[in-house]
């Protein structure tokens, strides 16, 4: 290799890495994912709630013999996990800061936080009849043991607002209890601890931390404290490090079958390690481009993308193998670069119809197609460029091919060329192949409830479930979102969204809510509350008429008439979250971009169409199920993909009318990848599977492979000496390609099955089918038949 | 605020905490009590179990409020007292423990983390210890004893307690403690009569599971 050649492209690569490592930010926005705005602003906030401090929190429930045992035991785990890292906050008990710090606060503004109805209720509330309740109330508490406290606050709130305050704050806790300065479960079997993480519940690397470092604090407490101590956890970061553990521990079985398949493959046919290195260069250096140029135009990089991307760049590989087989059979004394002009057609058509069926992706309206279609095309067009650049001088590198990839080569074409002895039989195949899809296809089945993609321990699940119940926690992944111009617009939706869901609650469709209302109403709420109040003129006289008719000393209540007088200013958001109490606005109310979000969490959502109903004419205000959510924007990209399958496939057929001008090439080159994505998708139906989208999208991969076997083929049908070379090349890709993604099929996770049962059978139906439909379009006939 | 609640509680445990202890008897015979002696019998009682009669004078009232109940203690740091007119309501003491709450099928709220209930739980304990030091921290007694029966009274030393109450003054004779009064600071008063007084009640496991465990008075208390 030229040394100048040499070192711009080590300049090169250099500085493309760097450039990488510099800018490389891989993003997981979910709204990458979505097809139009309207929808993006909704997964943004389904995004930004997969990952809120709702998701974050996790439920530790202690179990032990006797009650103290547990208590115990909580305690303990509590102010261990307090020094964690990873533990952003612990709470197993009511904060007594808090709770003076919500008297200081609500105590002044009580009257504004009487009714959500103040013009229709507050005169209720201050009726006499209402008013002798109160009084007769207030007697009860004056004989309890908490009598003195009572006394001093009841002057100056005859009618208990405080109280209802209180009593809403208590209804937005969990389900608990305190003993002992301990939260447990209101049956008092368990010890409960919440707590929060730092990171993402989806970081599964800072979570499996947590989570290992949690169980061995506890198996610590219980060791010392005995007493039958057990620990059950819910949180969605269970969820997570089950995932990825499970995936991980099978990918790592998987990826070391893949490499000693891949490995002896190449043992077998190239004899030498250093010929795996070369072919893998040009994939390599696609990567790179395509990762650098993404960078460059986007900014960052989908996670999404750029997995799918690279796992796409595999077919790279194809045409550096390609090369790399027909130099090293050639018996000639061809150099590299001569081979490499003469399968420059071959090569350039198969990149251009690689790019070509990933077009069609780039004209959707989902911004991640765009983004991983610029990926594909940039790397594939790279790969092409630096396997007909670079690669024909690295040849040199490469020991010669043993003997056995002659006699393979020479074997496969003697196997497909006798092929041509039942021209009819051959020609049934795709009609069979059509016949069967029209059998089975309209059985296919679409799964698009991604949740189903990862398989969990039934252990596990059941594990949280009983967690979640002890602690009555809202139904996970159900929300009402509203969106306001700034804070207090928030806060006046969610006033609206309250008063709507109450109404379906009175009506059954919903069990409860945990929302901002129990903790802030709008400013013009509270004003129309104090309002109210002051409209009765009378109200302090009654007050103390009324209550002395109950045995109340008259004139006890100046306090009340004082408390009638002041102005405190309503509680606002911007209050609550600069004091000690900001923690509990967390999950409620956070910024979205320009604007405010609130969320009410829901539970026991028996008729979402009731809520839907309720909320439908408040704008800016939508329900969300996650999971549905999810659901329709994956079928959505799924029914996407394999229309752009059709439009990319459309694109492939003019490139290759362009190249051939004569439809039997045509026809040759395409049909194989064609009647693979049918017999898959067949196949699946007839077996009873579900598809998904992982199944589109491997198949995109298969049949850009498939369009390439077919070209490689009908080219070198030309030449009798390249058809075994090409059939042992692609045997080669084909084994690769089984042994990295066919293994998945092995894997007990349906995502990575869905991917290991397509590409597996995809490509193995392709590597049969390509040299079938050649020698089936009478290509090979006109030639030397007996090939290599 | 939950700081106040607990010093109002910690007032009514006052009246349980005296009345706890009205089972004596002076052993010489002579009527001259010391408070040691008070204090140690209080310390060997096998358990107590009393009727009650509490008469509250609020100044916010223009009559009395007059409350009814049973007391239990069970040495050496058991208490429970439920009151059944003119409603319900229950104060346990076990341990280290204080819990209460105004509906039998209601939920208690616990107090124990309350730096003022966990205080007055700690004398509560000292005081049934026979802790005459420990209790003489907190309350300046004064006990005085003549042929009439007894009297002692506690003065608060310190805060929060001496911002509540001026003073708790229990009277007795040789057959047992009789009334109690705690004086407020504001002038409120509440007076404790104490009636069919069983000095020397055993519990059974059962029903010291009820009174402390479920916090619920014994059946022929009924709430």
């Amino acid at each position: 290799v030229n040394r100048l050649v040499a070192a711009s492209w080590i300049v090169v690569t250099v500085a493309l890495l760097a450039f990488c490592a510099a800018k490389l930010r891989i993003s997981t926005n979910i709204t990458h994912f979505m097809p139009d705005s309207s929808r993006s602003e909704l997964g943004a906030v389904a995004g930004r709630l997969a990952d809120s401090p709702f998701s974050r929190t996790m439920v530790l429930s202690v179990g032990a013999d006797a009650l103290p045992t547990a208590i115990a035991a909580a305690g303990e785990l509590a102010g261990a996990l307090r020094e964690h890292p990873e533990v952003a906050w612990v709470r197993s008990s009511v904060d007594d800061t808090q709770l003076e710090r919500a008297f200081e606060l609500y105590y002044p503004r009580r009257l504004g936080f009487l009714s959500d109805e103040p013009e229709s209720e507050v005169p209720k509330i201050l009726a006499e009849p209402a008013l002798r309740e109160s009084a007769r109330e207030a007697r009860r508490r004056l004989s309890s043991p908490a009598a003195t406290v009572f006394e001093s606050l009841v002057v100056s709130d005859p009618f208990g607002a405080f109280q209802r305050i209180v009593e809403r704050l208590r209804g937005n806790e969990p389900a608990l209890r305190i003993e002992r300065g301990q939260f447990v479960t209101r049956d008092g079997r368990f010890a409960i601890v919440l707590l929060g993480t730092k990171g993402s519940a989806f970081d599964s690397a800072r979570q499996g931390q947590l989570l290992l470092d949690l169980r061995e604090s506890f198996d610590g407490i219980a060791g010392r404290l005995g007493g039958g101590l057990f620990l059950e956890q819910s949180g969605a970061n269970r969820f997570a490090v089950a995932a990825e553990t499970d995936m991980r521990s099978e990918v790592y079985v998987i990826a070391a079958c893949s490499f000693l398949g891949v490995a002896a493959l190449f043992f077998t046919f190239v004899g030498s390690l250093r010929g795996f290195l070369v072919v893998s260069v040009p994939p390599l250096a696609g990567i790179l481009v395509a990762t650098s140029a993404s960078l460059a135009l986007f900014g960052q990089i989908d996670g999404l993308t750029m997995m799918f991307g690279t796992s796409l760049m595999g077919i790279a590989i194809d045409y550096s193998n390609h090369l790399l087989l027909h130099h090293g059979l050639d018996t000639s004394g061809e150099t590299g670069a001569r081979t490499a002009r003469r399968l420059r057609p071959s090569l350039v058509l198969g990149a251009l119809t690689t790019v070509a069926s990933f077009a069609g992706l780039a004209m959707t309206a989902f911004p991640a197609f765009r983004e991983m279609s610029f990926f594909a095309g940039v790397g594939v067009a790279t790969a092409l460029l630096v396997t007909l650049t670079l690669l024909p001088d690295l040849l040199g590198f490469v020991p010669p091919l043993p003997a056995r990839a002659a006699n393979a080569a020479a074997g496969l074409a003697r196997t497909f060329g006798s092929l041509d002895r039942m021209p009819r039989a051959l020609a049934m195949t795709p009609l069979a192949v059509g016949l069967l899809a029209i059998a089975a296809l309209p059985g296919l089945r679409w799964q698009d409830d991604m949740s189903q993609l990862t398989r969990f321990d039934p252990e596990l699940v059941a594990e949280v479930e009983r967690v979640r119940e002890r602690v009555s926690q809202p139904d996970s992944g159900r929300f009402v979102i509203g969106l306001g111009s700034d804070g207090s617009a928030a806060v006046a939706l969610n006033d609206r969204i309250h008063e709507r869901l109450r109404g379906v609650i009175e009506a059954g469709g919903l069990e409860g809510t945990r929302s901002l209302h129990t903790l802030l109403w709008s400013e013009d709420l509270q004003r129309r509350n104090l309002a109210a109040v002051r409209a009765d003129a009378g109200l302090y006289e009654r007050v103390d008429a009324v209550f002395a008719q109950e045995g109340f000393r008259s004139g006890s209540f100046l306090p009340f008439r004082e408390a009638l007088l002041e102005s405190s200013a309503p509680l606002t958001l911007d209050d609550l979250q600069s004091s000690p109490l900001a923690d509990l606005l967390v999950p409620f109310v956070f910024p979205l971009g320009e604007q405010v979000a609130v969320v009410t969490y829901l539970r026991g959502s028996r008729s979402p169409d009731a809520i839907r109903a309720a909320i439908a004419d408040l704008p800016g205000v939508f329900l969300l199920n996650q999971r549905t959510f999810v659901n329709d924007v994956y079928r959505e990209f799924r029914e996407t993909t394999l229309r752009q399958i059709l439009v990319g496939g459309a694109f492939v057929l003019g490139l290759l009318f362009l190249r051939y001008r004569a439809w039997r090439p045509v026809v040759a080159s395409f049909l194989p990848s064609a009647l693979v994505a049918v017999l898959v998708l067949a196949t699946l139906s007839l077996a009873g599977a579900p598809v998904n989208l992982l199944h589109v999208m491997s198949l995109i991969m298969v049949m850009g492979m498939g369009v390439d076997y077919g070209i490689f083929l009908v080219d070198s049908a030309n030449r009798r000496e390249d058809f075994g070379p090409t059939l042992l090349s692609l045997l080669m890709s084909c084994l690769t390609t089984a042994f990295v993604f066919g293994t998945l099929a092995f894997s007990t996770q349906p995502a990575l099955h869905a991917i290991g049962v397509t590409a597996g059978l995809g490509i193995v139906l392709c590597y049969l089918f390509a040299p079938v439909v050649v020698v089936a379009m009478g290509l090979l006939a006109r030639r030397d038949r007996g090939g290599g | 605020m939950r700081s106040r609640a607990a010093c109002a509680l910690s007032l009514a445990l006052g009246s349980c905490l005296v009345a706890s202890g009205i089972a004596w008897r002076d052993a010489s015979g002579s009527g001259a009590l010391t408070l040691a002696e008070l204090m140690t019998r209080m310390a060997s009682t096998s358990g107590v179990a009393a009727q009650f009669r509490e008469v509250k004078e609020l100044k916010l009232l223009v009559a009395p409020l007059v409350t009814r109940g049973t007391l239990y203690f069970v040495p050496p740091d058991r208490l429970a007292r439920f009151t059944s007119e003119p409603g319900f309501s229950a104060l346990v003491i076990d341990g280290s423990v204080l819990r209460y709450h105004d509906d039998p099928q209601g939920e208690a709220i616990d107090l124990s983390q309350s730096p003022m209930a966990r205080a007055f739980v700690e004398n509560f304990i000292v005081l049934f210890n026979g802790d005459r030091e420990g209790l003489e921290r907190v309350y300046r007694a004064d006990l005085r004893s003549g042929e009439e029966g007894w009297e002692l009274r506690l003065t608060p030393r310190h805060a929060p307690l001496d911002r509540l109450i001026e003073v708790i003054t229990m009277r007795g004779d040789e057959s047992g403690m009789r009334e109690m009064v705690v004086q407020d600071s504001d002038g409120d008063r509440t007076t404790t009569t104490f009636v069919a007084v069983d000095a020397n009640r055993a519990f059974d496991p059962e029903e010291i599971d009820r009174l402390f465990s479920s916090g619920l008075p014994l059946r022929d208390d009924g709430p």
